[in-house]
């Protein structure tokens, strides 16, 4: 393992900002953490970094205990979300920083450099300050500092957060290529879901402190853990259930569903993917005559606002629907009810 | 940062400067207003009150501030509407010149303008020649002399202030404003009046307060009317010390409460747009009478200096002149570089500004680290201390410090130092106490720490790390402090011409003796070298700000 973080929990006086938290992230892998602003993930980056000091727990870097090194010593570079690009140092002195910490010899120093920026496409502004940089070519920057150190992994903290659309996409593409070409590990901060999702090897997903899901994003949502992290990837429609008997479930409206699994207790909320409503072919388990509310083009497919004998839902077909088509829901999830609102008090 | 015992004595030492520097002398002279014939009374303010002489005085002063800041105001405005809306060729050098009168020293632009529109000036004679006229038809005399030298020096602050409040306006609201039906000027007045308000009363303020507090204007021009800081000046020369001070303490505290004002109320930096990146404006090409507005605003800016340069060359007597010198020549260069009575004042306020300048660095790094690490004893106290060297003008000050040390006293170790030469360095230094420790403290509470992170995670120890990022970036915030304060002291002319020693005469009061004898070439030459250092070493300041902060070269 490449980092293997232990029930690392951190609190500012009163406020508890991450609760026990254990991951493991393998040589080689792209791994994001995943959460919406105050959910912890930057805190949790600045753990490992050694910039923060946690209250408990262990952090091994390649099985190597670091609780106790402070930043320095640990020597694992991140890419903050500013840039924070050395201002009175040109494009090459700032990636050649950490190398010149090293003690490396000049020759070595220039070369590793070169290569680096080079890999960015930013060697043809080499003798430039950061001032006179785009934000895009900063952002270049910023990636090869980090990266020129060759440390066992690199952190990056919301990194393309303060770029447009499009050269957000584009460094995205470009992150993964370089740390697959390189065979680097990358752990990686943001808030963007779609972003995980299309860089990640796993995922760790952070909601008030705490880590409710951990696995590949595939892992995650076809077989969510938490009513959180169902929601939090990809879309999904959520609705307030009571148990009916042991083998249905109810809305309040009326609608009932089957289910096959060994529930304990009587309001559960369930989560409906848009792609597990389907349009069937005659009645069956879970099929329902439902009516078409409002329907959106989308280029490849359609989204459609149903009823559901009572129930609003979002659904997805190939083609045009009837205005009352016969439905089945084919998979759902199921969740202890409001289980994505913890405590508010954190000593609980 | 510091341990306790250095910090109470860093502490310890920039209290005691502040008090007994910057607030102990205003109290002086307001002992001294206050002393008749050794006992105290308000006879000084009652003489001061119930004579025409001061009355008119302190009236001229106030009228000429009104209507410099009108002036000034006007074109400083019209000149950042037209920057804002319009393109044209040359734009950025154009900025350039109308950015030099901040470099001029108050007393070569003084001079400029007596070369220009004086008696025996380039134009008048221009005029007589022209329509053979037995005399020159106008001389440049009195308040609206003082006035137009005071548009002259002040109208940058407009410029500046309204420019910089313009480019950040998002257009689009104006548009906006334009698509519900408001004409042209309804937009004006409904929209981009009211955001340039801050930035209007901000230069507003500072206008009237440095109008006030201007010496040398009224010291050349306006030797037939009465102005505050010529009469105090004349006073203290005449030997009327208690009348001197009684003026000094109206004017500091007129200007005191405009700038105090203008810390209230004057902030500049209010937001503009919420939006991200502000619509810039649209420019179109300039209209003939823009063009026309242009041409004479350039050359009401570059006509004193060029007049200043050729009169530099010139080597007729003043009295058998032309329009232009008829005999030209590099002697005024000579005596410059050749008699040391010439040469002799620049190596003195040289010296006398590196000494001032040196002592502002060491306080100023003190101080300003003290005030960015909130470890200031006295918070409150020291700020207003920090503010009053801002308030006091320069003739206040002299008189301030005459009162102060023209009798031995444990602030100069037992010694009077009116007289000697260490009293110039001293005023220098007070009249500057705020430059080096504000760039101090807010290049270090400005300092990113998200920088010294970044270091850390690439292997660098606190010490390392201080060593390469923290003490480069604040370096050159000192070194700008530093140069801005040593320009300022070398061409310094109020302070100087009441305190100094004829040990150490400096330049800008051996120019003014080469004006009182007439050596107009000479002065021009003076003025014209004074001219070149102060002008390489704000390039230099400037470029040491931009290059490694990234920040414009101008701007508040």
């Amino acid at each position: 393992m490449s980092l293997r973080v232990q029930r690392l929990s951190k609190s500012y006086g009163e406020r508890l900002v991450l609760r026990e938290i254990s991951f493991e992230c393998a040589r080689g892998e792209f791994f994001s953490i995943l959460g919406k602003s105050g959910s912890g993930k930057t805190t949790l980056l600045r753990l490992v970094a050694g910039l923060e000091r946690s209250d408990d727990g262990k952090i091994f870097l390649n099985e190597k205990d670091v609780t106790a090194l402070a930043a320095h010593q640990r020597k694992i570079p991140i890419v903050f979300q500013n840039y924070a690009l050395f201002p009175h140092l040109n494009v090459f002195e700032n990636v050649a920083f950490g190398l010149r910490e090293q003690k490396r010899k000049e020759s070595d120093i220039r070369a590793t450099v070169l290569e680096t920026l080079k890999l960015l496409s930013i060697d043809d502004k080499m003798y430039r300050l950061p001032a006179e940089l785009s934000g895009g070519e900063q952002q270049r920057v910023a990636i090869a500092r980090a990266l020129a150190v060759q440390a066992p992994i690199t952190l990056f903290d919301e990194p393309l957060s303060n770029l447009d659309l499009d050269l957000r996409r584009a460094m995205q593409k470009e992150l993964k290529f370089i740390q697959r070409q390189m065979g680097r590990t990358f752990i990686y901060v943001t808030h963007d879901q779609e972003e995980a999702l299309t860089l990640s090897d796993k995922l760790l997903i952070l909601h008030k402190g705490r880590a409710c899901e951990c696995g590949s994003p595939e892992d995650i949502y076809h077989r969510p853990k938490t009513l959180f992290g169902a929601r939090f990837i990809g879309s999904a429609n959520v609705i307030r259930v009571q148990v009916l008997d042991s083998r249905h479930l109810k809305t309040e409206s009326g609608l009932t569903l089957a289910h096959g699994e060994n529930l304990q207790g009587k309001f559960f909320d369930v989560v409906i993917r848009p792609e597990h409503i389907e349009l069937a072919s005659g009645f069956g388990r879970n099929t329902f005559r439902a009516k078409v509310l409002a329907s959106y083009f989308k280029g490849a497919f359609f989204e459609h606002l149903i009823n559901l004998e009572g129930i609003e839902l979002t659904m997805l077909s190939a083609q045009p629907l009837p205005a009352e088509p016969l439905v089945r829901v084919s998979k759902f999830f199921i969740f202890p009810p409001n289980s994505d609102r913890y405590d508010q008090d954190p000593t609980h | 940062m510091f341990s306790r015992a250095t910090l109470l004595v860093l502490n310890v030492v920039v209290l005691a400067v502040l008090l007994g520097y910057a607030i102990f002398p205003s109290f002086s002279a307001l002992k001294e207003s206050l002393l008749w014939q050794g006992d105290v009374s308000l006879e000084h303010y009652r003489r001061v009150f119930s004579s025409s002489r001061y009355l008119a005085a302190m009236g001229n002063s106030l009228l000429t501030s009104l209507l410099t800041v009108i002036g000034a105001g006007a074109l400083g405005s019209s000149l950042a509407f037209l920057f804002w809306r319009y393109a044209f060729a040359f734009k950025r050098a154009f900025l350039q010149l109308f950015l030099l009168p901040i470099g001029l020293p108050p007393l070569v632009g003084a001079f400029s303008f007596q070369l220009i529109y004086g008696e025996s000036g380039f134009l008048p004679r221009a005029t007589q020649w022209l329509f053979g006229l037995s005399e020159p038809p106008f001389a440049f005399e009195g308040l609206w002399a003082v006035l137009l030298i005071h548009v002259y020096s002040f109208f940058v602050h407009f410029f500046l202030f309204v420019y910089a409040t313009l480019s950040k306006t998002d257009y689009a609201l104006v548009e906006a404003a334009r698509t519900f039906g408001a004409s042209r000027a309804t937009a004006f007045r409904k929209i981009l009046l009211p955001l340039l308000r801050p930035a209007l009363v901000s230069a507003s303020l500072i206008t009237f307060a440095l109008s006030m507090a201007s010496f040398t204007a009224p010291l050349l021009f306006a030797s037939k009317m009465s102005f505050l800081t010529v009469e105090i000046y004349n006073q203290k020369i005449g030997g009327e010390f208690g009348i001197a001070s009684g003026l000094t303490v109206l004017l500091v505290l007129t200007s005191m409460s405009l700038l105090f004002a203008f810390e209230t109320f004057g902030d500049a930096r209010v937001s503009l747009s919420r939006r991200a990146t502000p619509k810039d404006a649209p420019t179109k090409p300039l209209s003939p009478f823009g063009f026309l507005f242009l041409l004479g605003a350039s050359l009401f800016v570059s006509l004193p200096i060029l007049a200043l340069a050729t009169m530099s060359f010139s080597e007729s007597p003043a009295s058998s002149r032309g329009v232009l010198p008829t005999q030209w020549g590099v002697a005024n260069y000579a005596k410059l570089f050749g008699e040391a009575d010439f040469y002799e004042p620049f190596l003195n306020s040289f010296s006398l500004s590196l000494l001032a300048s040196a002592a502002n660095l060491l306080f100023g790094v003190i101080a300003g680290t003290l005030i960015a690490s909130r470890q200031i004893a006295l918070r409150p106290f020291a700020n207003i201390a920090f503010l009053l060297p801002l308030t006091i003008p320069a003739t206040a000050l002299g008189v301030n410090l005459i009162a102060t040390f023209n009798k031995p006293s444990f602030l100069a170790f037992g010694q009077t130092l009116v007289g000697t030469v260490w009293i110039l360095p001293l005023a220098y230094f007070i009249r500057h106490l705020p430059y080096v420790t504000r760039s101090v403290s807010s290049a270090l509470s400005n300092f990113d720490p998200s920088l010294s992170e970044a270091a850390a995670t690439l292997g660098a120890s606190p010490a390392r790390a201080l060593w390469r990022v923290a003490i480069p970036i604040a370096l050159s915030a000192i070194a700008s402090g530093f140069l801005f304060t040593f320009i300022s002291a070398f061409g310094e002319f109020p302070c100087s011409v009441l305190l100094y020693s004829p040990d150490a005469v400096p330049i800008s009061v051996a120019i003014f003796s080469s004006l009182r004898l007439g050596e107009f070439g000479v002065a021009a030459a003076q003025g014209v070298l004074l001219l070149l250092v102060v002008t390489a070493l704000t390039a230099t300041a400037q470029r040491l700000f931009r290059t490694n902060f990234g920040q414009e070269p101008f701007g508040f």
